[in-house]
């Protein structure tokens, strides 16, 4: 198991530090290269799509614990690219395991052919359905404006929240971009639909255990990323303040400043610690699994935030500019916080969770 | 004997179980809330010798000293089934527990071994540390007590500071100055020393809280110490220290950090039951959570500190950030506690010494600081991560 887990780590490490490289990701900032398409072409010819799909469909039948080594080197290297929501999606159509569904599209994603969109918030007011058809616009979506398929929650008529799967191409359903501010990934959506009819729609049963796919591979994935992040942010800081001379000394030398990079690692040390924890919980089978990813996430993004505002500050005035990453750093962290549950909300959906375990002794 | 079952995960715990229910008094805890200081160590010299009857206190020391080597897991099921039952603790044994075998493992003599380890078993002796002075803590290398040499004696004098459970204890591992020439690191030399030797005067401190026999000031007046009571080498003391110092990293708090978790997953239990009005209060239900999910953050890397020492990883910097974390998130625990029992934690009511958690929210609060303080401080703490760590450079 670790040696499959290093062995994947080493794979992705050396395709991102050769191809994601500072002056590349600038470079695809400034709309001068596709690196997103180009580390997409790598992932399809090196099995990272398909590394959680099931043999039977084409995969390499690996579990969970995959997710947080490839989106931790994504977040190091500030990699675009649309692997947090092709992974969610995967995960998602795993736990539905309906036998055609699998066949059509599993082989598809696994080649990279099809890019999916996952819904980002667990709003679903907005899109309802009525008679079997999708009208309204959806929460935000994570992935490309380009996708063929999306993950859309929608209301059901009798007030249910459900999943809808469908296929962006027709003429009900426009998808369009939501411009957001983290420049390593430009990748929000909306689908606005118009009696649509979807591929299928996941209520009840289905509908419960394709959200906690949904939350368990989303929420690994943006959490390790954050991670990936922060040690990024700090590695980065600590390597200028130890260059940068002030009174006749690196400013690394400063015990105001040792302590507050000492925070930032302990901190990115006990959100790391969490998120493996809940990681063995979750392959573990253990109750409540649900509630201790989501706890680790909110504190992995936190941790990680505080990192990358730390770096702007300790930087000083080059900290300000565009010139540095450290705007990069806190745009994606920033991001993360707000992707599949904010740490406030995942808090109270934790609390949610622990309690309502107890209700049957309490009344 | 339970510990037959020490690879035989569910025999253990049943075992520990049946074991726990028949030894330990149900009404145990009633019956130390509100006692004394003296007869709360009476108790835990008592429970020791429970726990010992099955060699449960050192399960974790070597075969050839009586111990079994307990692995990880066994040793984390005997934490735990202390904890569910909330039974008492044994603050007073630490270092006769911990300190005393790491050190002697590595550089105490045969004699010094066969004397002092099975006495610690069988009699239930208690240890204390004699390292820190007015002048020396933090910076501990510059301590001044001072052994000098005469004959087959060494006679020392000076004094030390903070010494837990020295009122109690029978011997004491102490760090004296034995050369003033060189650096300061290379004229420590470490000594075993008989509490009950002539010239030794404990003056109990009484702490924050009230308590009056938790640390003492210990003076020492040409206290004779036969020179065999040397540990390693004369001027050796410092990096023998280290050794002492690692102990103090390990299954210590892995021990707490299981009985914080089973203490924070029993208030939701009783919340609940109780309808307890922090649980109608988003923000407070909300940052409860968080303390149980850092926790689980918390317990990993206090297993992975105890994993490193197997594998003789001595310049991991995982200890470090288990020490600040851990105690970090004890005190978080503590305030929360304290705010969430409103000013009722304000109130003066009948102690229990014997337990981590206990029902005094504000005692175990301020107490959370000897956590943060001693073992090195957590300032010095990042002080090592920020130059060992990080790579960051001395000023
Ligand atoms: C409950 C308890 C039990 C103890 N038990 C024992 C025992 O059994 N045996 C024993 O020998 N000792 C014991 N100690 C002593 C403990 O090891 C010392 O208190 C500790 O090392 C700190 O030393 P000090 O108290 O002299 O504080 P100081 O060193 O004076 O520190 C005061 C403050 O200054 C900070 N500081 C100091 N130096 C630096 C630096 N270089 N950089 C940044 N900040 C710095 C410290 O972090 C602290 O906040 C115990 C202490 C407590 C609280």
């Amino acid at each position: 198991m670790l040696d499959i887990k290093e062995e994947f780590r080493d794979s992705i490490a050396s395709v991102l530090k050769a191809e994601c490289d500072n002056l590349s990701l600038r470079a695809h900032v400034d709309g001068e290269n596709d690196l997103d398409l180009s580390l997409w072409q790598h992932a399809t010819q090196l099995g990272w799509l398909s590394v959680m799909i099931k043999e039977e469909f084409d995969g390499l039948g690996q579990d969970f614990s995959m997710i947080p080594v490839f989106h931790r080197e994504f977040g190091h290297y500030l990699a675009p690219g649309d692997f947090i929501s092709i992974h969610t999606f995967i995960a998602m159509l795993q736990a539905i395991n309906d036998a055609d569904f699998s066949k059509q599209y599993l082989p598809e994603l696994a080649a990279g052919h099809i890019k999916p969109l996952v819904p980002v918030t667990d709003d679903h007011i907005a899109l309802e359905l009525k008679n079997g058809l999708l009208q309204g616009i959806s929460g935000p979506l994570l992935g490309p404006a380009g996708a063929s398929i999306a993950a859309v929650r929608a209301t059901a008529e009798n007030g249910d929240p459900t999943i809808a799967i469908v296929n962006t191409k027709t003429p009900g359903c426009a998808i369009k971009a939501m411009p957001v501010l983290d420049q390593t990934r430009r990748r929000l959506c909306t689908a606005a639909c118009s009696e649509e009819q979807p591929l299928i729609v996941l209520q009840d049963d289905l509908f419960t255990r394709a959200n906690s796919a949904l939350h368990t591979s989303a929420r690994l994935a943006t959490a390790s990323d954050s991670i990936g992040v922060g040690y990024r942010a700090l590695q980065s800081t600590v390597a200028y303040l130890s260059e940068r001379q002030q009174f006749g000394q690196p400013i690394a030398a400063f015990q105001a400043i040792q302590h507050r990079c000492a925070n930032i690692a302990k901190n990115l040390k006990l959100a790391e610690c969490q998120l493996a924890a809940a990681l063995a919980q979750l392959i573990n089978g253990d109750d409540d699994n649900e509630a201790w990813i989501a706890l680790a996430k909110a504190e992995c993004d936190e941790a990680s935030t505080q990192a990358a505002a730390e770096s702007i500050q300790l930087h000083g005035g080059v900290g300000f500019t565009w010139e540095y990453d450290c705007h990069f750093f806190l745009h994606r962290t920033r991001l993360n916080e707000q992707l599949f549950g904010s740490p406030n909300n995942l808090r109270g959906e934790a609390l949610e969770s622990f309690t309502s375990d107890f209700r049957p002794t309490s009344q | 004997m339970i510990l037959d079952y020490k690879d035989d995960f569910s025999a253990l715990r049943t075992a520990l179980q049946a074991w726990l229910a028949d030894t330990l008094p149900n009404d145990w805890f009633e019956h130390m809330t509100g006692a004394t200081e003296e007869d709360s160590l009476q108790f835990q010299r008592d429970w020791f010798s429970s726990l010992e009857s099955e060699g449960l206190a050192t399960a974790h020391w070597p075969e050839r000293w009586g111990g079994v080597n307990l692995s990880l897991p066994a040793q984390s099921i005997i934490y735990e089934e202390l904890a569910k039952v909330n039974a008492p603790m044994t603050p007073a044994y630490v270092i006769s527990l911990y300190h005393l075998p790491a050190t002697l493992a590595e550089f105490g003599t045969p004699e010094q071994r066969d004397r002092y380890l099975p006495a610690v078993r069988n009699e239930g002796v208690i240890w204390c540390q004699g390292f820190s002075e007015p002048g020396a803590g933090s910076d501990l290398v510059s301590l001044k007590t001072q052994a000098v040499r005469d004959g087959d004696h060494y006679v020392v004098n000076g004094q030390k500071v903070w010494s837990s459970y020295a009122h109690g204890a029978k011997h004491c591992l102490l760090l004296v100055r034995t050369s003033n020439t060189g650096s300061k690191h290379a004229g420590i030399s470490y000594l075993i020393v008989d509490m009950d030797t002539p010239g030794i005067d404990v003056r109990p401190i009484v702490q924050a809280d009230g308590a009056r026999l938790d640390f003492a000031e210990v003076f020492y007046e040409d206290v004779r110490v036969p020179v065999e009571n040397l540990i390693g080498e004369e001027n050796q003391g410092w990096q023998i220290a280290q050794t002492t110092l690692a102990a103090e990293r390990g299954v210590i708090i892995l021990e707490k950090a299981l009985r914080w978790r089973m203490q924070l997953r029993t208030m939701l239990y009783e919340a609940k039951e109780s309808n307890a009005c922090w649980l109608q209060d988003a923000q407070l239900g909300r940052e409860y959570v968080r303390l149980m999910g850092k926790m689980e953050g918390v317990l990993t890397l206090a297993r992975r500190v105890v994993s490193e020492n197997e594998l003789g990883e001595l310049r991991s910097m995982t200890p470090a950030y288990t020490k600040i974390l851990c105690s970090e998130l004890a005190q978080e625990i503590h305030s929360w506690r304290a705010r969430t029992a409103g000013i009722e934690a304000q109130c003066v009511s009948p102690k229990n010494h014997l337990v981590e958690i206990t029902n005094h929210p504000m005692s175990d609060y301020l107490r959370s600081w000897a956590l943060t303080i001693s073992g090195g401080t957590n300032e010095i703490m990042r002080n090592l991560i920020a130059r060992r760590d990080l790579g960051m450079p001395k000023n």
